[in-house]
């Protein structure tokens, strides 16, 4: 199977489908609501920033797509880091939780539904490591 | 002295007088201030016949020089004496506006000495010190007594740090509680080592200070400025501020219980429905407001005006460690009672973590049958009974029937049983609501912790367990089941948050650490940079280590682990793991260059650290 890079439409797609067969992700993200942004801030040969948007209900992933511009959606929350940092959470290289305990990635949205489903967040990291994933730098 | 008054006040309460004394500058340019200043202050005058109750105890409260500052979160003061709980050096550290407004009163601390023939309470005000009657508020709560004193004396501004019942009863873990009537300010809880007991014994009911005009002169003002800023930009983006404001310190309920963080059913059980005390919950269900202390960009402290059934005092509500004590640690899991317990903890003056652990000690005795039928005067306790556990809060309180036992504290407790070692405690004092099964960097910070088994000696679950790490200071983050190669990280972070309690800084928020040294070195002078100020707080920890070792410690005897730690858990997220102290212990030593047989820091240590006096003392 070819990688998919990171940060196109087809590896939102491939996180959107490991998210919906993953019984883990079901049940620990089972009272997650709140669509997302992932954006990845430029770096290096990165030159625009890319906003991932993930619409993610109830242990469920209900749409996935690249935005061409921010302002496409406004979602319940935004998380945000440079591609490097985004690479190591990817790649399981960096926790999720350290990254933004950190400030190394940012997050802005309802706090008590985060605090709440931080599983989730781990179970999405685990779905991102099953994918093959090319990078750019 | 830049970043300082440069004065303290001595009382003396058995002659009834007071006197101002120059801050003594040597020690401050070593100590900075806070806890380390006082701890080299109490290093003086006590040792180890020192009756921690009695009248040549020293009751110390000390202020930093970032205190009354533009510097965020740094508004907090320390109360230090010889501790009764542990016998040990004490230490507690507080918020509100306490510390701020001592410090404008004209003060960097103040020195209580003996003990006044009958009730009083000290007043400051308008440059004037005075001692006042207090046989009126004898028997009234932490905020009864500052209501009162503000009422009498029609002076709103007043903040006031006062005991409870629980000090005047010397009741070994009793706090010293601050309030104020500015809108939306949080309480200050002077909480662990029974500081509210040495203030009781010298019967000395309350602290009143007034905010004066009292200018603090920085070394460099537009360098302070210019350090400040980047913190005060960074934070509000921030997770640790984000998560504290929305959810306060019990947000965290749920992920530490996800990853076996908890105690639960006395340290013997690993799972619960731990978001049914959480933060979270309480933010979506009883919370009214938000609260802050001084200069503060997180306002951690919740609001919270009724539960079940009762108007809470100043609407205070609770904070993680009391939700864990009184809730999983004895398998209660309503929130609401969980929360006006805790209020009446702090109302009643005494610290929620130690009477949550003691009554759950008291439980599991029983329930183990390691204590008889007969014993706690009959007293039937049962697990899962928040109703029981009030009660035995207001027994404790007034050290009636079986509550004089409990307010002695688990480590007697157990001792009355013969079952010391069942007791979970490290040096006499319970440690906080964070299990070293589940992150074996606490079990070293609890059985090296100066005073006992206290998180805020150094919050290193935060490294272990969400990866906080400090890469300025070489504090990298580190696999929180490890044991091997992490002693040196945790020395490290034991002697910043040393230098946190010297300023007297929150550690909730976290600002750049380059900044807060920047901010040390502008309001000072003091030649305190990012390579060097680990050193400071070296010197702080060795200090109080060489105060324990005069007050009789024995580390060898000392650094363990209780037994029921040493038992794994057969479910939850510690996943089985038990923290292995001795070898964590053994580099240790290493890196803070102790000798292993003594527990001294080494002479060579202290002399490399300007500590001539101490080594004098500790070596001959």
């Amino acid at each position: 199977m070819a990688k998919v890079k990171f940060g196109s439409d087809a590896w939102v797609q491939a996180l959107h489908n490991e998210l919906n067969t993953s019984k883990a992700y079901e049940d620990a993200a089972k009272n997650w609501e709140g669509d997302f942004y992932f954006v990845v801030d430029p770096e290096g040969p990165i030159k625009e920033p890319m906003y991932l948007y993930m619409d993610l209900w109830h242990g469920k992933s209900r749409e996935a797509f690249v935005a061409k511009d921010k302002d496409a959606k406004k979602p319940a929350f935004v998380m945000s880091g440079h591609y490097s940092k985004w690479k190591k959470v990817v790649s399981a290289q960096l926790d999720p939780i350290q990254a933004l305990m950190t400030g190394q990635l940012k997050l802005k949205g309802n706090m008590v539904m985060v605090m709440k489903n931080v599983k989730a967040a781990q179970e999405i990291v685990r779905a991102c490591t099953r994918i093959d994933t090319e990078f750019e730098m | 002295m830049n970043g300082y008054v440069g004065k303290l006040l001595v009382v003396d309460l058995t002659t009834g007088k007071s006197h101002d004394e120059p801050l003594n500058e040597t020690y401050a340019a070593q100590y900075i201030g806070g806890a380390g200043l006082a701890a080299r202050y109490l290093y003086d005058a006590i040792d180890a016949r020192t009756d921690p109750l009695g009248v040549d105890n020293l009751l110390i409260f000390m202020t930093g020089p970032l205190d009354a500052t533009a510097a965020p979160s740094a508004g907090r003061f320390v109360v230090v004496a010889r501790s009764p709980q542990t016998g040990l050096y004490g230490e507690a550290n507080a918020g509100n506006f306490f510390g701020p407004d001592l410090k404008l009163a004209g003060y960097d601390g103040i020195i209580v000495r003996g003990k006044a023939p009958t009730p009083v309470y000290l007043l400051i005000r308008d440059g004037k010190v005075e001692l006042r009657d207090a046989a009126h508020l004898r028997g009234k709560t932490t905020y009864e007594t500052g209501d009162t004193i503000r009422a009498e004396l029609d002076d709103q501004k007043l903040t006031v740090a006062a005991i409870g019942p629980a000090g005047e009863n010397l009741v070994k873990y009793a706090l010293i509680l601050a309030t104020n009537a500015r809108p939306g300010a949080k309480k200050g809880i002077a909480g662990r080592c029974g500081m509210g007991a040495v203030m009781g014994s010298k019967n000395l009911k309350a602290i009143a200070v007034r905010a004066g005009r009292t200018q603090i002169a920085l070394h460099d003002p537009e360098a302070f400025k210019a350090a400040v800023r980047p913190a005060v930009d960074m934070l509000p983006d921030d997770l640790s501020t984000q998560v504290w404001r929305a959810v306060g310190t019990s947000g965290g309920m749920d992920m530490f219980g996800m990853q076996g963080n908890v105690p639960t059913k006395y340290w013997t059980q690993g799972a619960f429905e731990y978001d049914k005390i959480s933060g979270n919950l309480l933010a979506e269900t009883i919370l009214t407001g938000h609260a802050t202390c001084h200069a503060c960009m997180v306002a951690c402290g919740r609001k919270v005006a009724r539960a079940a059934g009762h108007d809470l005092p100043h609407a205070e509500g609770p904070e993680y460690e009391t939700l864990a004590a009184f809730g999983s640690l004895m398998l209660n899991d309503d929130l609401e009672m969980i929360t006006y317990i805790g209020s009446q903890c702090d109302a009643l003056g005494m610290d929620s973590i130690s009477a949550g652990s003691t009554i759950a000690f008291a439980t599991y005795l029983r329930a183990e049958g390691w204590a008889p039928a007969s014993a706690f005067d009959g007293f039937d306790f049962h697990w899962s009974d928040p109703q029981q556990a009030l009660q035995l809060v207001q027994l404790i309180a007034r050290r009636e029937g079986v509550g004089d036992a409990l307010a002695e504290g688990s480590r007697n407790l157990g001792a009355r049983y013969g079952v010391e070692g069942m007791a979970v405690q490290f040096n006499g004092m319970e440690p906080a609501m964070h299990d070293p099964r589940a992150q074996s960097g606490m079990a070293l910070v609890y059985s090296t912790s100066p005073i006992g088994g206290s998180h805020n000696q150094s919050d290193y679950y935060m490294v272990d367990l969400t990866g906080r790490a400090i890469d300025d200071l070489g504090i990298g983050a580190t696999d929180r089941f490890e044991v091997a190669g992490k002693a040196a990280n945790v020395a490290r972070h034991q002697n910043w948050r040393a230098v946190s309690a010297s300023l007297v800084q929150c550690i909730f928020p976290n600002p750049p650490v380059k900044n807060v040294v920047e901010m040390i070195a502008a309001a000072t002078g003091y030649d305190i940079t990012l390579d060097n100020v680990l050193s400071y707080g070296e010197r702080m920890w060795d200090l109080k280590r060489a105060l324990n070792i005069k007050l009789g410690y024995a580390a060898r005897a000392s650094e363990k682990m209780p037994e029921l730690l040493l038992r794994a858990l057969a479910d939850g997220g510690t996943e089985g793991h038990v923290a292995e102290l001795e070898p964590m212990l053994r580099e240790y030593y290493v890196a803070r260059d102790w000798d292993w047989a003594t527990g001294k820091p080494r002479r060579e240590k202290l002399l490399a650290l300007g500590m001539p006096e101490i080594a004098r003392d500790l070596w001959g």
